[in-house]
Order: C-alpha cells, then sequence, then structure tokens
C-alpha cells in the first residue's frame, strides 16, 4: 500500500499570501494514496523539517510531497530529511506552488485551483516513484587547471596547499597572463609584477605543481573523478633542464619579430623569454621564424650556448593522465577595436588600446616605463580616453559591460598625471561603474588630479599637423567638444577567447551567446559547471578584475579540495537506463547523447531454436548526466530516466490534463 | 524490358546456387494479372517466378527483417532508400543483404487507371504512355499520369551502385523533385481551418496501423504504441487519441521518412498521411539546409549532437 504525505508550505506570505493554503491541503487530502495532510509556515526551517521527520514515523508514509518552492531551491534539503527519517530520499517529490504559482499570479481564486493541480500531478509522480541508489566511484586525487594566469595560478596554489598534486596547463611560454602585462593595478596602485611574480615563483617551486608550458590540452575524457586528459607539451628546442637561463642565446640570435608581450610596441626575437621574470625562466625557439627551421641556416643559439641546452630536434611530447577535477581558467582577450573605422586604429599609429598603454607605462615595457607615443617617441601632453570600446554596443560590439574598463581607464588617467605632471586626460564615456571596495574613492581622485570626464561618445577622429582631433559630443551640456591629442587610448571590451567554443566543448561544458563558459547557477553555483568535477575560474566565464578574479580561482579550488576530501564519490541515481528487451539496438539515443555516455552492447538471446545476437543501447552510469536527451530519441521507449521515467511523465500529464 | 527481367531471374537463381542467400525478396504476379505483389523465395528454383512489375509494385524493404539471413533483395532507387534506412537504423546489416539493383521507369498507380480493374486484360508500356488492353480494345494513357506519387518525385530511375549486381537497361525515370506545392496550400490555411482539416481526416483512422506496418522507417522491435504499460496510446479510438496516434507515428518517422509513401498507400481509409511527412521532409530541408531529406545519411540530421548546434537556450 502506498502511502503518500504531503506538506503544504505558506512559505510566510509568499505562497499562503497568494494561495488558500488551507483550501490546497484539503484538496490533497482527497486525492487517493495520501493519508496524511500538513501545513507548516516554513516548512525547510527546523520544525518544518521535524515535522516531516515525525509524520513519517507516526503515519509510516512510504511517500512524500511537499509543495513549496522549486526543488532547485530546496529538493536536496527534503531528500535529506525524509532520508534521516529512514525513507529513501527519491521518494520525495517536489510540488512548485511558488514560482509556478504563487508568484506569477494575484488573484487566488485562480492561483488556489493552479496549486492543487500541481500537487495532484505531484502525489501522481511520487506514487511511481521507487528507491534509488546511488552508487560510488573511486576519485583521482590529482587537479588539472588550464590557463596559467593569476586565475590558474591562485586555484592551483589553493589546491596544492590543501595537500594534493596540481599540473598547470598553459599555453604560452610563461605563466602569468594578462597581469603579467599590466603595470600597476587599480584601487591600491600596486605594482603588478611585484604582486604577482612571487605568486609565479611561488607555483613554480611547489612540490605539489607541476607546470607545463607551451602545452595545450588536447582531449579530455571520463568524468567527474576520473578524467583522462590527453596534452600536447610543444617541442621548446631548449633542454629546460640544461638551459641555465643566462640569455645569450637570445642575445646573439639575428631574427626578431613584434613581441606579443608587448603587444606589439617593441620586439623579440626568434629564441626569447616573452619578458625577464618568466616562468619557467628558459628561452624558446619560435619555430615559425627560427632561420633554423624557416632556412636550415643559422644555428648560431645553438653555438654559443655554454650548457648545450639548445635543441633543434626536440620533439612535441604527448601526455596522457587521469585527474579528478579540472578548473577552467583559460582567460579572456581583447576586442578587435579596428571594427571602430572612426577611431582610426591601425590607421593611426597613435591610437592605442588600454593594453598597449599598459606596456608603454610599464618599467619593463619597450619604453623603459617613458610615456611615448609610437608615432615620433614624443611625451604626450593630452590624452584622450574612450571606454566602452566594443562593450554595451550591439550594433559592432558585445552589449555587455567589460567591468574592468572604467576602473583601468580612471588607474590610467592617474598613472599619466603621475608621470607626466602637466598632460591633460580626458575621459569620454558613457556611464562610470564604480561599484568594488574603494573603487568609488579611486575614480574620485583621478577626477581630483585633473582628469575630465566627458559624458558621450566619440564621433570622428583624423590627424591634423601631428596631432589626432578628437570629435564628440558632450551630452550633458548638449554640445560639439574636440580635443587636440597627442595620444588616444581605446577601452577595449574583454571578450572570451577565440577557441574558447572549442574548449567547451572539450571540457563537455556550455558557454553563453559569446562564448564565456556558463556556470551551473549564476547565483549558486557560479564556479560550478553543469559537468560534475569542471570548474570555472577567472575572466573565461565572463568580464572581471584581479580582485574577483582570485576570489573565484579560490572558490573553484574550494570546491576541488572538498571533492577530494572524500575517497569515493556518489553518483547521481538520476541516470538513464536501457530496457533491453524493447531496444531496437538503433543508436539514436548514443547519437544525440553529448556526454558521450551511450555505447553499443552486444547481448546473446535465444530466439526459437536459433541462439541470436543482437546490438542494444548501454549507459555509463559514470558519465551520464542525467539530462534525457536519449530519452526523447529513443522511439522505442527503451530508454528511461531514473526519477522521470515514461511512466512517471505520462501519470504526471494525466493528472494536470485528465 | 523482358531482357531486364531475363537477366534478373538469371541473377537471383545464381544468387542462390552460389549460395549468397539463403531468401529473397522480390515480386510476382499478382491478384490482377497486370499487376504484382511481394514474394519470398527460398530456393533458385523459384527463380521464375520473378517479375520486373510494371503496375503496383510496394517497397520490399521492410520484408527483410524477418527474412533468413543472408536474404536477398531486388531493389529499385526507392527500394534502395529503405534499404539504406534500414541499414543506418541498425536493423539490418549490409553483409546479411545480397542486393540486385534494377532501373526503373516508373510504376504505374491502377488508382490512378479511370477504369474498372475487372476490365483490364493487360496494361503495356509504349514510350511515353501506358496502353490499356481491355476487352473491347486498347486506351492510351500519358504515363506522367498514372504513376505512384513516389515515382513523380524519383530520386533517380537508375539502378542503385550500391549494390551485390546492378542491371540497368537505360531505361530508368530522370529524377524528378518533390512537389511542395500540396504542403504550400496545407501551410496557407487559417489555423482553424487547418485544424478542422486534420481532425476530419483523423477521425477516419480505424487504426489499423497498416501505415506503420508498411512503413520502412518504422521498424521498432516492438512499437512503443503496442505497450501496456506505459500506455502512451490509449485504445479508446476517441479524437484525442487520434491526434496523439498521428503526432507520435509523424514525429517517428520525422528525420528518416524516405517519401515512399507506402503509408499512404496502404491506408485502407484514405489519410492523406504523405502531407505530414512532406511537412517535415520540407522543414529539415529548410532549416537544416538538407539537400533531399529523404535521403539517408551517415549524420542524422535530427539524430546527432553536434558539438557546435548552435546553443539559443543558454
Ligand atoms: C588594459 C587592462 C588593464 C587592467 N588593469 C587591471 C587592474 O588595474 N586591476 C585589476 O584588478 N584588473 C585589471 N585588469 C583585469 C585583469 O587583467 C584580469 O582580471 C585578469 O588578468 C584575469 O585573469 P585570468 O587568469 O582570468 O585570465 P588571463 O590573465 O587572461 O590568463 C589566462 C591564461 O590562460 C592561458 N590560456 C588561454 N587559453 C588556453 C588554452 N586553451 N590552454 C592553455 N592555456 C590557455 C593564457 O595564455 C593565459 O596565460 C585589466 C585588464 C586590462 C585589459
Ligand atoms: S534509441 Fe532506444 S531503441 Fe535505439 S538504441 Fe537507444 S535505447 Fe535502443
Ligand atoms: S541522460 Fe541519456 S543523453 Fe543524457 S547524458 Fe545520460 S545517457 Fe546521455
Ligand atoms: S512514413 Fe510513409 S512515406 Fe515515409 S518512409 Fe514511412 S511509409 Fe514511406
Ligand atoms: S493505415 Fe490509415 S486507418 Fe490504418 S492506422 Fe494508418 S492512418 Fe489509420
Amino acid at each position: 500500500m502506498i502511502r503518500v504525505g504531503v506538506f503544504v508550505c505558506w512559505c510566510g506570505s509568499n505562497i499562503a499570501g497568494t494561495v488558500d493554503v488551507g483550501k490546497v491541503a484539503e484538496e490533497a487530502a482527497r486525492i487517493p494514496g495520501v493519508v496524511h495532510v500538513e501545513q507548516n509556515k516554513y516548512t525547510c526551517s527546523d520544525p518544518g523539517q521535524d515535522s516531516i521527520r515525525k509524520a513519517i514515523k507516526e503515519h509510516r508514509l512510504d511517500r512524500v510531497v511537499v509543495a513549496a518552492c522549486s526543488p532547485r531551491m530546496h529538493e536536496n534539503t527534503f531528500r535529506k530529511c525524509a532520508a534521516s527519517a529512514g525513507l529513501n530520499p527519491y521518494l520525495v517529490e517536489m510540488a512548485n506552488i511558488r514560482e509556478h504559482c504563487s508568484w506569477v499570479h494575484s488573484d487566488m481564486s485562480v492561483s488556489t485551483p493552479k496549486a492543487v493541480d500541481i500537487v495532484r500531478r505531484a502525489v501522481a509522480k511520487v506514487k511511481r516513484c521507487v528507491p534509488l541508489h546511488p552508487s560510488t566511484i573511486p576519485v583521482e586525487k590529482r587537479a588539472l587547471v588550464i590557463g596559467g594566469g593569476i586565475a590558474g595560478i591562485q586555484a592551483a596554489l589553493d589546491i596544492a596547499e590543501a595537500g594534493y598534486d596540481v599540473t598547470v596547463v598553459e599555453r604560452e611560454p610563461t605563466i602569468g597572463g594578462r597581469m603579467a602585462q599590466l603595470d600597476k593595478t587599480f584601487p591600491t596602485l600596486d605594482c603588478s609584477s611585484c604582486i604577482l611574480t612571487p605568486k609565479m615563483v611561488d607555483a613554480a617551486s611547489h612540490p605539489g605543481i607541476r607546470i607545463l608550458t607551451y602545452a595545450e590540452v588536447e582531449e579530455i575524457s571520463g568524468y567527474v573523478g576520473n578524467f583522462e586528459v590527453r596534452v600536447r607539451k610543444r617541442a621548446r628546442s631548449v633542454d629546460e633542464a640544461r638551459c641555465t637561463a643566462c640569455g645569450i642565446c637570445i642575445l646573439k640570435c639575428p631574427t626578431s619579430r613584434d613581441s606579443e608581450f608587448n603587444m606589439g610596441l617593441g620586439t623579440r626575437k626568434a629564441i626569447y623569454m616573452p619578458f625577464p621574470q618568466a616562468v619557467p625562466n628558459k628561452p624558446t625557439i619560435d619555430r615559425e621564424i627560427c632561420r633554423h627551421f624557416t632556412a636550415g641556416k643559422c644555428g648560431i643559439c645553438q653555438k654559443v650556448c655554454p650548457s648545450g641546452a639548445v635543441d633543434f630536434s626536440q620533439e612535441d611530447q604527448v601526455l596522457t593522465e587521469k585527474f579528478g577535477a579540472v578548473v577552467a581558467a583559460t582567460g579572456a582577450t581583447q576586442f578587435s577595436v579596428e571594427v571602430y573605422g572612426e577611431y582610426g586604429y591601425g590607421r593611426y599609429p597613435d591610437v592605442i588600446t588600454g593594453l598597449e598603454l599598459e606596456r608603454l607605462i610599464s618599467s619593463t615595457g619597450p619604453t623603459d616605463g617613458k610615456i611615448r607615443r609610437p608615432s615620433d617617441g614624443k611625451i604626450p601632453k593630452t590624452v584622450v580616453f574612450i571606454k566602452c570600446v566594443g562593450s554595451r554596443d550591439e550594433n559592432k560590439g558585445y552589449p555587455y559591460c567589460s567591468k574592468a574598463c572604467c576602473m583601468y581607464t580612471a588607474k590610467h588617467a592617474i598613472l599619466l598625471k603621475e608621470k607626466i605632471p602637466s598632460a591633460s586626460a580626458y575621459v569620454f564615456y558613457m556611464d562610470v561603474r564604480a561599484g568594488g571596495k574603494d573603487y568609488e574613492e579611486f575614480y574620485k581622485r583621478s577626477q581630483e588630479m585633473g582628469t575630465r570626464y566627458v559624458r558621450g561618445r566619440v564621433s570622428r577622429i583624423y590627424p591634423l599637423d601631428g596631432k589626432l582631433i578628437v570629435q564628440g559630443e558632450d551630452t550633458l551640456l548638449g554640445e560639439r567638444v574636440e580635443v587636440e591629442a597627442d595620444l588616444v587610448v581605446l577601452a577595449a571590451a574583454m571578450v572570451p577567447q577565440p577557441d574558447a567554443p572549442e574548449m567547451a566543448r572539450k571540457l563537455g561544458i556550455s558557454y553563453n551567446q559569446y562564448g564565456f563558459f556558463s556556470e551551473a547557477h549564476p547565483k549558486l553555483r557560479p564556479v560550478e559547471t553543469n559537468t560534475a568535477g569542471v570548474f570555472l575560474a577567472g575572466t573565461c566565464q565572463g568580464p572581471k578584475d584581479i580582485p574577483e578574479t582570485v576570489a573565484q580561482a579560490s572558490a573553484a579550488a574550494a570546491k576541488v579540495i572538498s571533492l577530494f576530501a572524500k575517497s569515493e564519490l556518489s553518483t547521481n541515481p538520476n541516470v538513464a537506463s536501457v530496457d533491453e528487451s524493447l531496444c531496437s539496438g538503433c543508436l539514436w539515443c548514443s547519437n544525440v547523447c553529448p556526454y558521450k555516455a551511450i555505447e553499443e552492447k552486444i547481448i546473446t538471446e535465444r530466439a526459437g531454436k536459433e541462439t541470436v545476437t543482437r546490438t542494444v543501447a548501454s549507459v555509463n552510469t559514470g558519465l551520464c548526466q542525467g539530462c534525457g536527451a536519449c530519452t526523447v530519441a529513443c522511439r522505442d521507449g527503451a530508454m528511461n530516466l531514473l526519477g522521470f521515467t515514461n511512466e512517471q511523465i505520462l501519470a504526471e500529464v494525466e493528472a494536470l490534463c485528465l | 524490358m523482358n531482357d531486364l527481367r531475363e537477366q534478373l531471374k538469371e541473377a537471383v537463381a545464381s544468387a542462390f546456387s552460389q549460395g549468397r542467400v539463403r531468401s529473397f525478396v522480390c515480386l510476382e504476379r499478382g491478384f490482377y494479372p497486370f499487376a504484382t505483389m511481394p514474394a519470398i523465395l527460398h530456393s533458385g528454383s523459384d527463380a521464375d517466378r520473378v517479375e520486373i512489375g510494371l503496375a503496383d509494385a510496394p517497397l520490399l524493404a521492410k520484408y527483410l527483417l524477418d527474412m533468413p539471413k543472408p536474404a536477398g533483395i531486388v531493389v529499385r532507387s526507392c527500394d534502395a532508400l529503405g534499404v539504406s534506412r534500414l541499414i543506418r537504423d541498425r536493423r539490418v546489416k549490409r553483409e546479411d543483404l545480397y542486393i540486385i539493383s534494377i532501373s526503373c521507369p516508373g510504376v504505374v498507380d491502377t488508382a490512378k487507371i479511370p477504369m474498372s480493374m475487372h476490365r483490364i486484360t493487360a496494361l503495356e508500356k509504349a514510350g511515353d504512355a501506358l496502353i490499356v488492353h481491355t476487352a473491347l480494345g486498347p486506351t492510351e494513357l500519358p504515363w506522367s499520369s498514372v504513376l505512384l506519387d513516389r515515382c513523380l518525385a524519383c530520386v533517380s530511375g537508375a539502378a542503385s551502385t550500391d549494390a551485390d549486381v546492378v542491371l540497368d537497361d537505360g531505361r530508368g525515370k530522370p529524377p524528378a523533385p518533390v512537389d511542395y506545392s500540396e504542403i504550400d496550400e496545407v501551410e496557407h490555411m487559417a489555423p482553424d481551418e487547418r485544424y478542422a482539416m486534420w481532425e476530419k481526416e483523423f477521425a477516419k483512422c480505424i487504426r489499423c496501423f497498416a501505415c506503420r506496418n508498411a512503413c520502412p522507417a518504422c521498424s521498432c522491435r516492438k512499437c512503443s504504441l503496442d505497450l501496456p504499460e506505459p500506455e502512451w496510446l490509449s485504445r479508446a479510438v476517441i479524437l484525442p487519441e487520434q491526434f496523439m496516434f498521428h503526432f507520435t507515428r509523424a514525429y517517428h518517422v520525422a528525420g528518416r521518412c524516405v517519401g515512399c509513401g507506402e503509408c499512404e498507400r496502404a491506408c485502407p481509409v484514405g489519410l492523406p498521411l504523405m502531407k505530414l511527412n512532406r511537412k517535415f521532409t520540407r522543414d529539415i530541408e529548410t532549416l537544416f539546409g538538407v539537400d533531399d531529406a529523404r535521403i539517408p545519411r551517415d549524420v542524422e540530421v535530427l539524430g546527432t549532437f553536434l558539438p557546435d548546434d548552435p546553443e539559443e537556450f543558454c
């Protein structure tokens, strides 16, 4: 005999204000199979949960329906509560009479019968629920961090400090990311490398951290606790063990090209270190331009190296290893500002981006920290900053806000005044967004130092007599403005890495319409993804500044650590399951499964007098994420999602519609 | 034509004598001397019964399901699509089949001959005409006016090349595109009008399942609509259940229908099932940029998760 208990929640006035809870309880009592109904002010509270536990015992309930909020909110709470009273947690069903009912209606005469229907649906389903049991899988307690920017470095340090091994895979020859390119950082103006370099060194010297630079993740298979990852470590052409980083090779190399690290404002050699504090502190040969590789000549570096470390024959190394968790920290890149033809970037050398300015201010940059404009090396007297270049612009760029630009533009204006006190700075802006600890104060400081903020867009920039004429509109004063500038700095939008969708595919996670990786829940699960065991840190998830990036990295690390703290993982029992007697073996399910969780299996059976073999689908419950795609692809009705079986769903439909 | 038949008979006989097949599905003379019906042969000595099939030839593919393997089959291009469907649905294996493909000038639909069947004594193709012989003498009808609907949208009358034996007399019907004007008409109806039309049509259905049984895309081991639990389809022949049945049938073949029209031909009460099937085919062609959605392909349009499918919902 099935004995269902229904617990109708008031949620204070959240539900009771719009739904006649008493009436719902009354109607629920009439549904066949329901033996006990109760109302609670707050069912999720301690007394509320107690009353469920008590009722399970007193009324010998074997199914529970909680008519309250969304299962996303409290399903887990009530499952745990039922389990503590000895009931299988999967015999609990939520009837969402809040988000689906009281919150979207104002008329009680409409919402009350609807709430009754929702409860009826839940009862119909719960009657067909069967106990489900999670199985366990072992956990490989090693973490993989993809991307060695500040996010990746922080996450690796935190995980390693907890005692677990971490491998960082970085595709550039050094870790450090964007932050390494910055001069000083808002809002405190401490020097970026002074706070970053020690962390890079800590990571490199930590016994629990292994850093693979010039390396990329090629493939990820498996599932939480048991990922199998293939990494390609590209040939540096320098034996890292032998090299002493004396740098003579770099000095003597005759070939050079624009330096990526200096945003093309300086050059680097074919054998190079992106910047002096690079970690690892070993040079790399860029085979695209090295004359040994392009023309079969030269080889000077090899001749001059005192330790015989240059190795032209080095080959890519492919490593396949197991990891229990993955942190994606692949960062973001810059919007292509050329799209704004009116600003003339690319045509006028003195129109630059914020990152280029960082390099011009930095003492390790191409101008040794003197702000000189690229065209003639002169010290600029008037600098115009333009914000939101590619941000908050649905026509030419992206509709979102890049978050860091307001503050780094204020920073740039302050640094400009510090370096060139006589210089004047104009900032063209749409709004100033300075939400953050000490941010508003920082912005004020830039104003107090004399920066002129002009609210409005720039319509045109053109060169005249060695100057750049910036024409725009001050929308506050409603008048046209024209500034004769020596240098124009564009605050380019932060945009996803071009290969973000490809990386998301490898990781089996989703990304938003722009290409930023999607978190599992924007508020409650901000560093998790929809794939268990894959976590997010930093700007790969959306634009952010360093404080936020670091906080998120530590949060991702905490998730990894709590995962590794368990010796075994229990798997979600809401997985797909095949009825082999019905399965035709078409494998459509397998083709639609986003997690590659379905394989073909050959079974042998008797058909009349003959023994025949046939193909059926077989679900790997470790890989299955319970998305249900296979169940709808299966025409035969052979595929069921446990906890959401065809039978249960039909019963719900019938309860609602008939 | 007779040449082709002689060659075919020979090919079938030698398939048996070489031990390539244990059974063979082909056409033989039907109830009316001028029409054909399917036959399953079990020995080479039956090869004499083989007919090419000028009129009313049904699709043979689905018979393969229950035949002892290796099984032989003679295919026109429409049959070949059906066979390919079954292979891709993994209901038969190519290596278990022995395929003889023939070219086809089109198949006469005797329902389109404006004359009582009993009066017809013989049919004959002469150039672009069908000559209908009766006791009162011959009548000539334009060839294209008497063809099966599927032949009017033939993918190609030439013998399919993915076969073990290819018999082509060079007289195959040239390919022709599907005529979607009927779909346009339905699409242009007002919703109420359209609903009323389907209501009227579905109300006629007697749930004999002949449509399903004839369909090469409906090949599940056990049709989910036959399951007692969960009861997807109630046994009650009431209008909502008729809708449920027809939606289910149409959706289950969507993306896999080969456009053979066997469902519509099998229906004893004349439901216009091809209107549903063609609507899907055309939608798939326009929405997914597929050339001819009737042709089974390795990457099933509606049955494959592609990592670069646009994620419009997140
Ligand atoms: C001009 C400018 C000025 C700024 N100034 C400030 C400031 O003053 N204060 C502040 O708080 N913030 C500032 N920011 C923001 C700050 O730069 C970022 O918040 C921070 O760098 C983000 O770090 P991250 O680790 O997420 O990404 P990144 O620093 O971009 O690091 C990502 C790393 O991942 C690597 N990677 C990418 N793809 C792969 C792959 N497929 N495989 C392996 N490795 C990969 C990259 O090479 C890179 O090393 C500024 C930003 C800009 C553009
Ligand atoms: S889709 Fe259904 S019938 Fe086909 S293989 Fe998968 S479970 Fe079996
Ligand atoms: S529910 Fe089905 S489609 Fe979804 S992950 Fe599991 S096996 Fe794959
Ligand atoms: S649905 Fe009809 S037209 Fe389509 S394959 Fe099946 S029988 Fe042929
Ligand atoms: S063949 Fe016709 S009557 Fe029979 S089930 Fe199909 S549509 Fe209905």
